[in-house]
């Protein structure tokens, strides 16, 4: 038992979560652009969203839509700074506030324990990280992506390197 | 066991939660007589003390809960304003970890612990014993060290006596004593009676 996307609903291509500075999001047909660099508020691990109001984060802030974007596209883009082998605390207080896309009930994946999905779409989950890092750093990230998508119900996914911020605005935001 | 100049930072926004049982059963076998401090509650207190321990060479225990696959963002940040302070001092002190999960498996707490090694050796601190606790949906179920708890308490001696002695390994990882099948079982009941309490089936708390 899953929850289907909405009949009708024309399905988005991609929804690009990003942490850059100073950039204007372009009108690009079938994208959602979504800035971390909002007043985003902290998870606060109440599980509200799982036990009192079934996949809405009783914070009311932009967050609060999130999951439903999430549910309605083929591919979900992250644009994040890499940090310590992580995201930015910006964008993972973002993918924290995502968590009512799950359902807080378990299951067992590839011998491990994982959420189970609320929602029938499978998104692609590519990730792209920008700035200078080691490589042990580059290595935790993708071990991070991998295990994200596995607890997002990817379908797929994939851990890109960027240079720099510029690289990535030729690519997104162009 | 004491070692008192250490400083417990706990990294979770729960008042009494697991991060913080588990610092506190850290320090019964210490003997640490200060007081635990939260980065979650008072962020600037716990930068300056954070700081102060470092340079004077003491331990420092870092508690937190995984969230999504890896530290919380509010951890993140406050690591990422560690990193600009740090930048001009000698560091002497040693980071311990001790990260739990919600999930059964211990090693899912892997990636946390890269995270904050990824960290220490960018802010030159110096990496000491790391622990991953599993199954901590069980931690408040008995006292630590007792029946299905037994090797959780085993392990966090284990980790103590380690940090005191100075020693070096792998990561500790400790998980109650219990079946995982088991263990996914009483999760799922225990949240759908969390939603029965507010009113909600599980059709519901899945539909929405």
């Amino acid at each position: 038992m899953l929850k289907k996307v909405d009949k009708g609903f024309e399905k988005m291509t991609k929804l690009v979560i990003y942490d850059i500075k100073d950039i204007e999001e372009p009108k690009k047909e079938g994208y959602t652009f979504f800035g971390a660099n909002q007043d985003i508020k902290n998870c606060k691990g109440c599980f509200s969203c799982w036990i009192k109001t079934p996949g809405e984060c009783k914070i009311g802030d932009c967050c609060k839509i999130l999951p439903k974007h999430m549910s309605e596209c083929e591919e979900i883009v992250i644009i994040s700074p890499l940090i310590y082998g992580c995201y930015s605390h910006k964008i993972k207080t973002v993918i924290e506030r995502a968590i009512p896309y799950m359902l807080p009930f378990f299951k067992k994946v590839n011998e491990e324990t994982h959420h189970k999905m609320r929602y029938a779409n499978a998104p692609i989950f590519t990730v792209c990280f920008y700035g200078e890092a080691t490589e042990e750093e580059k290595e935790t990230a993708r071990e991070l992506v991998k295990a994200n998508a596995i607890n997002f119900g990817a379908k797929k996914f994939d851990a890109l390197f960027y240079k720099d911020e510029e690289e990535i605005r030729g690519e997104y935001f162009e | 066991m004491n070692i008192l100049s250490d400083l417990y930072l706990c990294a979770s926004s729960h008042k009494n939660g697991n991060s913080e049982l588990l610092l506190k059963e850290l320090i019964k076998i210490t003997n640490f007589n200060g007081q635990i401090l939260n980065i979650t509650q008072d962020m600037e207190k716990a930068e300056e003390a954070f700081l102060k321990t470092i340079i004077s060479g003491s331990n420092i225990i870092i508690s937190f809960p995984l969230y999504v696959d890896a530290v919380p963002s509010y951890l993140l940040k406050f690591m990422k304003e560690i990193e600009e302070k740090a930048e001009d001092i000698n560091a002497f002190g040693t980071i311990h970890i001790i990260a739990n999960n919600g999930f059964f498996e211990p090693e899912q707490n892997n990636i946390a612990i890269k995270i904050i090694e990824n960290w220490c050796k960018k802010c030159g601190f110096k990496m000491g014993r790391a622990m991953g606790v599993g199954g901590s949906g069980m931690i408040k179920c008995m006292p630590m060290g007792k029946g299905l708890l037994k090797k959780v308490g085993e392990c966090i001696e284990e980790f103590a006596k380690s940090i005191k002695e100075e020693e070096k390994g792998d990561i500790f990882y400790t998980k109650p004593m219990f079946i995982r099948g088991l263990y996914i079982m009483g999760a799922n009941s225990g949240f759908k009676a969390m939603g029965k309490k507010n009113g909600l089936s599980k059709k519901q708390m899945i539909m929405g």
